[in-house]
């Protein structure tokens, strides 16, 4: 069973991708269609606190050119909290257009965990098998809603005081998602933070800093990838594909699956790799799905640090 | 900190807002919610030193430029836009602060947009550039020449403040007409031909008359003429009718102005000044004011956007045409009902970003060095009054008498240096863009930051002030034209070195017997020259320098760490610091004078030069 979650491309991202059916006001020079850029910090912001919401089309449409959806993310907000579940919603659209609607608590989804306010803050989606979806439907549209309900500000590190402000979002995503059968090894998800900022001593030992951003960063080995999650053509997802398509150019994100008892709480991360990942075979190994034959397992690591 | 920068291009036109990262102002912000794209990836750097001839050295002061990613290609069309001479304004400022509150850490001039691979690059320079601009755009026209040839194509002369012999020029070699100056001066003192003294229009026979810019002569001079006067000096403030046409200014026709359209359009373009269409072969609109006559006035501006046509400016003196965008001053007397008018030219299509009128002060001036500063300021298109002035002017400079003559081509910044060599001053761009002074003084006053281990990268060093162009004596009351001996045949000749010499007045500093064993080279030095044109006020600038230089002055060098990277506002020329560690030996416990800043905006740490340790 896969303890991470990856997945590298975001139908937002598409040069066809537009927003449209937008509720609320939204600063003119914050329009919701701020969130189909890569950079988190050019972002929507509404005007007020009233519900908004929005959605985001792909293709005209188009059912033919979107793939499957395995991850929908809320990135680079400033939500500190809900009433309620349902004050958050995700509704993904068919080619039918039948609605399947998630909530931070639906039997659809798991929802990873919102963010604290100082990390970078997203709220991922990570759709599960058991999504009803009809034979041959694709999801061609996903709308995006805050109710009025939703806390949204800062929040102080030390007193933990929230300060109100309008709802800022920095992207959305919604893609395919890459699930090694495998995952990563317990020891093979390293974390850190990159610090920005400046720091001076002065000839008499004081310190003197420029507090600057700080950027989550995080390794990822693989400890047994099939040669299908390691070579296999599009549509599937595969290591290689992922490399191929991002490069060190394009974003993706990892997102630990934060159900997994084996994990303490994680916050997937939406960033870029300094350098491709890289990935090489080792013995072959029984198939258990083949008695007697054998398959080739591959390991692999990749980093990745967040961006904004 | 985020460094935010407005790029002001086409004279505001075109606002582009970057920043190191996205940021967006507050809905409570003047602007509103405005985003800055997060494009900048190399920040400018600054430096600034000031210089005086004490020192031999001259203020030079450079800003880096912004750097813009355009991996996407988003700011190629940068390079189209109109950016000369347009404003900058860099602030620093955390995510969620206000615009408005941030702090400015320079308001800037853009020089030029360059495009370099992926990069767009936007070169910068200080606001003083401004000055660089000719104190006289105007020469002699072949019809102001008719009379006298070779003028043609002569700059027009200049003459502000008190002056000791100037040469004026011959306008009219029939008529013998002399012009001192493009404008009003307020008194002849004299006349001299050859040293003699020409009888003047208060008495019977009368060698000459007045004429608005200087004098006919009644009879045929036998020597070569000059003249002692008093100059046009400090323009003043008149505008009753404020045309500032910044945000400050509401729409609407202005107290005191009249303003007849005459087919044309005056339409208010927010933040940035007044539209004005006239799509018409005949000149419309026109604006003018009612202003005292027999008065001079200066008339400023700055013309923006300029589509086509352009504005004429109409005072009684004549018209004068602007065709091009810029700052614009426009010089001219008003007389009986005339009225100073502006009209905009048939086929006119620009935006006036501002609108200034001063008249020129008839009175006697305290400080004529602060009034001649003024004067060429304004004469640069310098805003020197109102709402959103170009210039700070300390009052407490100088308050000595002082006069510039000019009939050669000379620019606006070395008008003013030259003044300000007087006082061994210097001119420096605030970050707040004002365009200051300051001259060679001890530190005095509070201090805008304390310096000792606590804050200090590295050690200090010291260099000596070995002041190379000192001297124990000052000359002041110039003689702008000498005479030769042989000139000077009507007067005998123990009466003849006045107007022989280059200076009338040189004068010793009262600390002369006291000065520091460094400085014992200014003894036999020659006479550091000015402007100054009183004996006093020669004898008073002597007897300062010479008391600075009682003690062994030097230059302090060090790092420092900033507790904010925006405390670099504060931190600029003729700021004041406290040298408070055994580091700087017997400086320990003194104040300073910065004279020299260099680092890089939003970086915590700055280079500075300090001076003249005093005791507080």
């Amino acid at each position: 069973m896969s303890n991470v979650v990856i997945s590298y491309i975001n139908h937002a991202f598409r040069s066809d991708a537009e927003v449209s059916d937008i509720v609320g006001s939204w600063e003119a020079n914050a329009p919701p269609s701020n969130v189909l850029t890569t950079r988190l910090g050019q972002k929507a912001i509404a005007s007020g606190y009233a519900g908004h919401s929005f959605r985001v089309y792909v293709s005209s449409n188009s059912p033919t050119e979107t793939a499957e959806i395995g991850v929908v993310g809320i990135l680079g907000t400033n939500i500190l909290g809900v009433d309620d579940p349902t004050d958050i919603s995700v509704d993904l659209f068919d080619d039918d257009n039948n609605v399947y609607t998630a909530y931070l608590n639906s039997d659809f989804f798991q929802s990873a965990e919102v963010g604290d306010g100082i990390f970078q803050s997203h709220i991922f989606f990570v759709v599960s098998t058991d999504l009803p979806l009809a034979v041959g439907k694709r999801i061609v549209n996903v709308r995006f809603g805050f109710s009025a309900n939703v806390i949204t500000g800062t929040k102080d590190p030390y007193t933990g005081v929230t300060s109100q402000s309008p709802l800022q979002i920095g992207g959305v995503w919604f893609g395919p998602a890459f699930k090694p059968a495998n995952g990563i090894g317990i020891e093979g998800f390293g974390q850190s933070v990159e610090d920005n900022s400046k720091v001076l001593r002065s000839i008499g030992g004081q310190v003197w800093t420029s507090p600057e951003i700080r950027q989550r960063a995080c390794s990822v080995e693989f400890a047994g990838l099939f040669e299908s999650e390691v070579y296999a053509a599009a549509p599937e997802q595969s290591l290689q594909q992922l490399a191929m398509f991002c490069g060190i150019s394009r974003p993706l994100i990892v997102l630990p699956i934060s159900n997994d008892k084996d994990f303490t709480y994680l916050q997937g991360i939406y960033g870029y790799m300094p350098s491709t990942p890289k990935w090489q075979s080792v013995n072959k190994v029984l198939d258990p799905d083949s008695p007697g034959a054998k398959v080739r397992l591959y390991t692999g690591s990749l980093e990745i640090i967040e961006a904004r | 900190m985020i460094l935010t920068a407005e790029l002001k291009f086409d004279g505001g036109f075109d606002v582009k807002r970057v920043a190191t990262d996205f940021y967006y102002s507050l809905p409570t912000d003047a602007d509103g919610v405005q985003e800055f794209v997060g494009r900048i990836t190399k920040v400018p750097t600054y430096k600034t030193e000031v210089g005086c001839l004490i020192w031999g050295t001259r203020t030079h002061s450079s800003i880096g430029s912004i750097e813009l990613a355009n991996t996407d290609g988003g700011v190629t069309d940068w390079i189209q836009l109109n950016a000369r001479d347009c404003e900058c304004v860099l602030k620093l400022l955390n995510q969620g602060d206000s615009y408005d509150s941030a702090t400015t850490v320079t308001v800037c001039i853009i020089d030029s947009v360059e495009m370099d691979e992926q990069i767009i690059r936007i070169n910068l320079r200080g606001k003083d550039t401004l000055l660089d601009k000719p104190l006289q755009p105007l020469s002699f026209t072949a019809a102001q020449a008719a009379e006298a040839s070779s003028i043609e194509g002569t700059p027009i002369p200049i003459a502000m403040g008190s002056l000791w012999q100037v040469e004026p020029v011959l306008t009219d070699v029939n008529d013998l007409i002399h012009q001192l100056s493009d404008s009003y001066y307020s008194e002849i003192l004299q006349v001299l031909s050859g040293g003699s003294v020409a009888n003047p229009p208060t008495e019977s026979p009368d060698d000459y008359v007045l004429t608005d810019t200087g004098f006919r002569m009644l009879v045929t001079p036998s020597a070569r003429i000059t003249a002692n006067m008093i100059g046009g000096t400090r323009p003043t403030n008149f505008y009753t009718g404020d045309l500032n046409l910044d945000s400050s200014w509401t729409g609407g026709t202005p107290t005191d102005w009249i303003v007849s359209l005459f087919g044309a359009t005056i339409t208010k373009v927010d933040g940035i000044g007044a539209r004005i269409v006239n799509a018409q072969t005949t000149d419309a609109p026109q604006i003018e004011i009612d202003v005292a006559s027999n008065n001079w006035y200066f008339i400023l501006g700055e013309i923006l956007n300029l589509e086509s046509g352009g504005i004429s400016i109409t005072t009684s003196s004549g018209t004068t045409e602007y065709r091009r965008e810029g700052r614009f001053c426009a010089i001219g007397k008003i007389e009986g009902t005339d009225n100073v008018t502006i009209t905009g030219l048939g086929y006119t299509d620009l935006t006036l970003g501002y609108l200034h009128i001063y008249v020129f002060n008839t009175g006697a001036e305290t400080s004529e060095m602060s009034a001649c500063m003024l004067n060429v300021c304004a004469r640069a298109g310098l805003k020197i009054y109102g709402s959103d002035p170009d210039i700070y002017l300390p009052s407490n400079l100088t308050t000595y008498s002082c006069g510039l003559f000019s009939k050669t081509a000379m620019s606006s910044r070395d008008a003013l240096q030259q003044i300000l060599d007087s006082t061994n001053g210097w001119t420096f761009t605030r970050p707040n863009g004002l365009i200051s002074f300051g001259r060679y003084s001890l530190a005095s006053g509070s201090s805008v930051l304390s310096v000792s281990k606590l804050n200090l990268m590295e050690y200090p060093t010291y260099k000596d002030d070995l002041a190379p162009g000192l001297s124990t004596r000052v000359a002041g009351g110039r003689n702008w034209s000498p005479y030769a001996d042989s000139e000077l045949a009507g007067i005998t000749y123990p009466n003849r070195p006045p107007f022989m010499v280059d200076y009338r007045h040189i004068r010793t500093g009262a600390y002369e017997g006291t000065l520091d064993r460094a400085y014992a080279h200014a003894l036999s030095a020659d006479a550091m020259p000015t402007l100054i044109y009183d004996a006093v006020d020669v004898q008073t600038e002597s007897d300062r320098i010479s008391q600075i230089v009682t003690d062994e002055r030097g230059f302090w060098e060090f790092t420092i760490a900033l507790d904010s990277v925006d405390d670099v506002a504060d931190l600029h020329p003729d700021a004041i610091v406290l040298l408070d560690d055994e580091l700087f030996g017997a400086d320990n416990g003194k104040i300073a004078r910065i004279i020299a800043v260099d680092g890089e905006y939003n970086d915590p740490k700055m280079r500075i030069t300090v001076w003249g340790a005093a005791n507080v």
